[in-house]
């Protein structure tokens, strides 16, 4: 079967104003469809620019050489605000993306920006809050929330839009470790019940282990795109461009660094622990 | 310089329908030259505590006793200014607080408030931008062209410019990658090295585990362990209960246990953990 | 601790917080020019009696009302002593150069006195019971007419609206910055002007940069939420008429019946 790419970046390049050189450079990214990928990378290093150029928020040094397709369709100034509506992006500051005087409010945002009828919005952003365990925050004031609690909210107001994309740019990064993991969990989630893409932009390591393709990008440019074992491989080059690697890799090399060897087909905590296991009842 | 806390309670906005309980009956003593971790989630009152160090908040009952100062609720805000050389504060997200035209005159801001002279300051603003790990070169440019981190590293480097006995951080790693994560906590576990005392707020048990020697856990507005981190993270049950996590080798330690490969020693750090299974290894080797 | 409360609302639940803002802002609006409908000790009786019920109507303590008046006290009191002096006719009991005392000018004093503290009383009620954000839903509807002469109201509306979700914001953003300045030296509150001026900057540079980086994050933000101007908009806040509002209207037209039967013509 042919996998149905929902994005897909053609020769991509993009130049912030008074810059020296590209933050986004040449590059050639597909994402298939229902997938979960993760875009890894150091701070700085043109992930978040990613986004802003799939969502036509920003375009294209020259728009002749470079593509980008949503779901098959060209983006261009004309489709520009129908494709974004297939969009839905948390940024990571959860308090400069809160519009509405109330979480309720703030939900409806997208739907009143699409035109919905006041009644079909009613039974969307109710849903909407119950998918994030919100319901009882309806009328409560951004001022009165937590971090994570925004962010939710920032979820259920694009749940409530039916979008067929959620990227996550960076939207966890100014959580604590409990606001971090609810977000991831629910968005995994909706993923599943509503078949969405997610795109998940990070340099958290541990977020990246359950993904099922993992980009990385340096310098603007896409270094590996692989399934998420075959990134952490790669341990050297990974620590090369200032990221880590998840925990049990560093296990690894840190045994193998001490004398212990461990074989190097294993490639999930739970293999590590077993293997670990099995060496131990031998002896 | 140790800091020592009686009875400290403090309360938000007293009389209003607003009030609130931030503090409740807090006793502690931290020794000097220690790397203390402050944990707790959010809303616990680790910020409130933190404001109690230099005074911008005041105890609404007990009293603080801190580099040479005693602080109460009859303490006056005039003379604090040695209190604030002694005992800084970095709040979260600390590039907010930038504002001068070059970075070198933002970083000497701090110093010529207590007392350096401009050219004293100027010397040590050059000393710690480079201390913090960024070149020379951005002296004289503005502080708003930089990215993120190095703002960061900027504003960092303008508290620690003076040199505090007494240096306290909430979340100064936050939103960083790693590698930045990994430098910044070096900083600082250096400058505690140096003869310095630093408490450091935060979330992330690993850095718990890789820094510190003395945890104080805060839930509700009451201290409710002060104990070394071998000590906090010993109870898994306990942590859980409080909502708090372990250290991730902790925790990989856990799932070799439910497994059955029981580790002689409790290990918080990968360096703990490789050296305890290698143990196991060479054991049963010989 | 970002728990402030915008404005003067104070939380409560009777009848009068269940009142529609837009009938609340209509009847204070309407009673300035009302309050010209008494010119007796009658009229004047009425429309005092009608601000006390309201007052009551809230639950709330006196001392709500007296911070409402407060700061208008030294004009109030003043207007009233210039009517006094300066009013003449009718029995004068005391005469010195330019100034009198008549009977016509204690009592002009005293209905001047009662007119100004009444108007602020009714907008007091009005203030401390309905959300800001409601008075913003308010405003905008009495706007509606402003479009025929192409005002995008609808544009004011969500401005507002935004402004008054980032007042909190903007509050806790002062007191952290002002903290961090404090820890690394700077004093606010002491020395002369210049020193308070200069000392000024550390605080207001950061808070103005932080503005601007939320304006540019929140545009972004609704670009990719769909935003592209008010046209083909709905609305999701609606509000809507209830039997509360039947008291506010009613009491309303009794108070101007009563003043028209008792007022001198």
């Amino acid at each position: 079967m042919v996998q149905e790419n929902i994005v897909s970046m053609r020769n991509v390049t993009f130049t912030y104003r008074e810059a020296s050189k590209p933050a986004v450079d040449n590059l050639n990214l597909d994402i298939p469809k229902g997938s979960w990928v993760s875009i890894i990378g150091h701070n700085g290093s043109g992930k978040s620019t990613i986004t802003r150029l799939i969502d036509g928020l920003i375009a294209s040094d020259n728009l002749e050489k470079s593509k980008i397709f949503i779901d098959g369709v060209e983006l261009t100034p004309e489709t520009v605000w129908d494709l974004r509506k297939q969009i839905g992006i948390v940024f990571q500051n959860p308090d400069n993306q809160f519009v509405g005087a109330t979480v309720a409010d703030d939900v409806a945002f997208g739907l009143e920006n699409r035109g919905i009828a006041r009644p079909e919005m009613v039974k969307r952003v109710a849903q909407a809050l119950k998918d994030v365990g919100m319901d009882d925050y309806a009328k409560t004031e951004p001022s009165n929330l937590s971090g994570g609690q925004k962010q939710r909210v920032a979820i259920a107001g694009i749940l409530a839009v039916h979008p067929q994309i959620i990227i996550l740019d960076e939207a966890t990064s100014m959580l604590d470790p409990e606001g971090r993991d609810e977000i991831l969990h629910i968005v995994r989630e909706m993923q599943k019940r509503d078949h969405l893409t997610v795109i998940s932009i990070t340099h958290d390591i541990n977020a990246v282990n359950n993904s099922d393709l993992v980009a990385v990008v340096d310098d603007g440019k896409l270094l590996a795109y692989d399934q998420p074992d075959k990134i952490f491989s790669h341990t050297k080059l990974l620590r090369e461009i200032g990221l880590d690697v998840p925990f049990f890799y560093q296990v690894r090399d840190s045994l193998e660094a001490a004398g212990v060897s461990v074989p190097s087909s294993i490639s999930s905590e739970e293999e590590l622990v077993n293997y670990l296991c099995q060496l131990n009842s031998k002896m | 310089m140790s800091i020592e806390f009686k009875n400290v309670s403090y309360i938000y906005s007293p009389g209003s329908p607003l009030e609130q309980k931030g503090l409740d009956q807090v006793s502690f003593k931290i020794k000097e030259n220690s790397f203390t971790a402050l944990i707790g989630h959010t809303g616990s009152g680790k910020s409130t505590l933190m404001q109690h160090f230099n005074a911008l908040l005041k105890p609404t009952e007990g009293e603080i006793t801190i580099a040479g100062y005693t602080i109460n609720k009859d303490t006056s805000n005039k003379n604090l200014k040695q209190l604030r050389k002694n005992v800084s504060l970095v709040f979260q997200f600390p590039e907010s607080q930038l504002f001068e035209n070059t970075v070198l005159a933002d970083i000497a801001f701090g110093p010529k408030n207590f007392g350096y002279s401009e050219d004293e300051a100027k010397e040590l603003a050059l000393k710690w931008l480079k201390k913090v790990g960024l070149d020379e070169t951005v002296a004289e440019r503005s502080p708003f062209e930089l990215s993120g981190g190095q703002m960061r590293r900027i504003a960092i480097a303008g508290v620690m410019a003076y040199e505090p006995a007494i240096l306290c951080l909430d979340e100064p790693a936050a939103g960083l990658d790693p590698r930045g994560r990994k430098e910044m906590l070096e900083l600082f576990k250096e400058y505690q090295e140096s003869g310095h005392t630093v408490i450091l707020v935060t979330h992330n048990m690993d850095d718990v585990a890789d820094y510190a020697d003395d945890v104080l856990v805060m839930e509700g507005g009451k201290l409710i362990k002060h104990a070394t981190p071998k000590e906090v993270f010993a109870d898994a049950s306990w942590l859980t209960a409080h909502h708090l996590g372990s250290p991730t080798a902790a925790k990989f330690a856990q799932k070799l246990a439910q497994k059955g490969l029981q580790l002689d020693d409790e290990v918080l750090t990968l360096n703990e953990l490789t050296q305890a299974l290698k143990a196991k290894m060479k054991a049963g080797e010989a | 601790m970002s728990k402030i409360i915008i404005g003067r609302y104070i939380p409560g639940d009777t009848y009068i917080y269940k009142m529609d803002p837009r009938g609340k802002l209509l009847t204070c609006f309407i009673f300035v020019f009302v309050i010209f409908l008494a010119n007796n000790w009658v009229t004047y009786s009425i429309i005092t009696l009608y601000t006390l019920l309201a007052i009551i109507g809230t639950h709330l303590r006196p001392k709500v009302f007296w911070d409402g008046v407060k700061p208008m006290v030294f004009l109030i009191l003043f207007t009233s002593l210039l009517q006094l002096f300066f009013t003449t006719g009718g029995k004068v009991y005391w005469h010195w150069w330019g100034l009198w005392i008549t009977n016509y000018g204690i009592r002009n004093a005293i209905y001047i006195f009662l007119r100004f503290t009444l108007i602020i009383l009714i907008s007091t009620v009005m203030t401390v019971t309905t959300q800001p954000l409601e008075i913003a839903d308010g405003i905008e509807w009495l706007l509606w007419p402003l479009k025929w002469i192409k005002v995008p109201v609808e544009k004011i509306a969500l401005v507002m609206s935004i402004a008054l979700r980032f007042v909190p914001t903007l509050f806790d953003e002062t007191l952290k910055i002002m903290n961090a300045q404090r820890a690394r030296g700077a004093d606010f509150n002491d020395g002369g002007l210049i020193k308070r001026i200069k000392a000024i900057a550390p605080l207001i540079v950061p808070l103005f940069i932080n503005s601007l980086e939320v304006a540019v994050d929140l545009s972004t933000a609704m670009e990719a939420r769909g935003y592209q101007g008010s046209e083909g908009r709905t609305k999701y806040r609606v509000l809507s008429w209830s039997r509360y509002d039947l008291i506010n209207l009613g009491s309303f037209i009794a108070l101007i019946v009563l003043l028209e039967i008792f007022r001198i013509r």
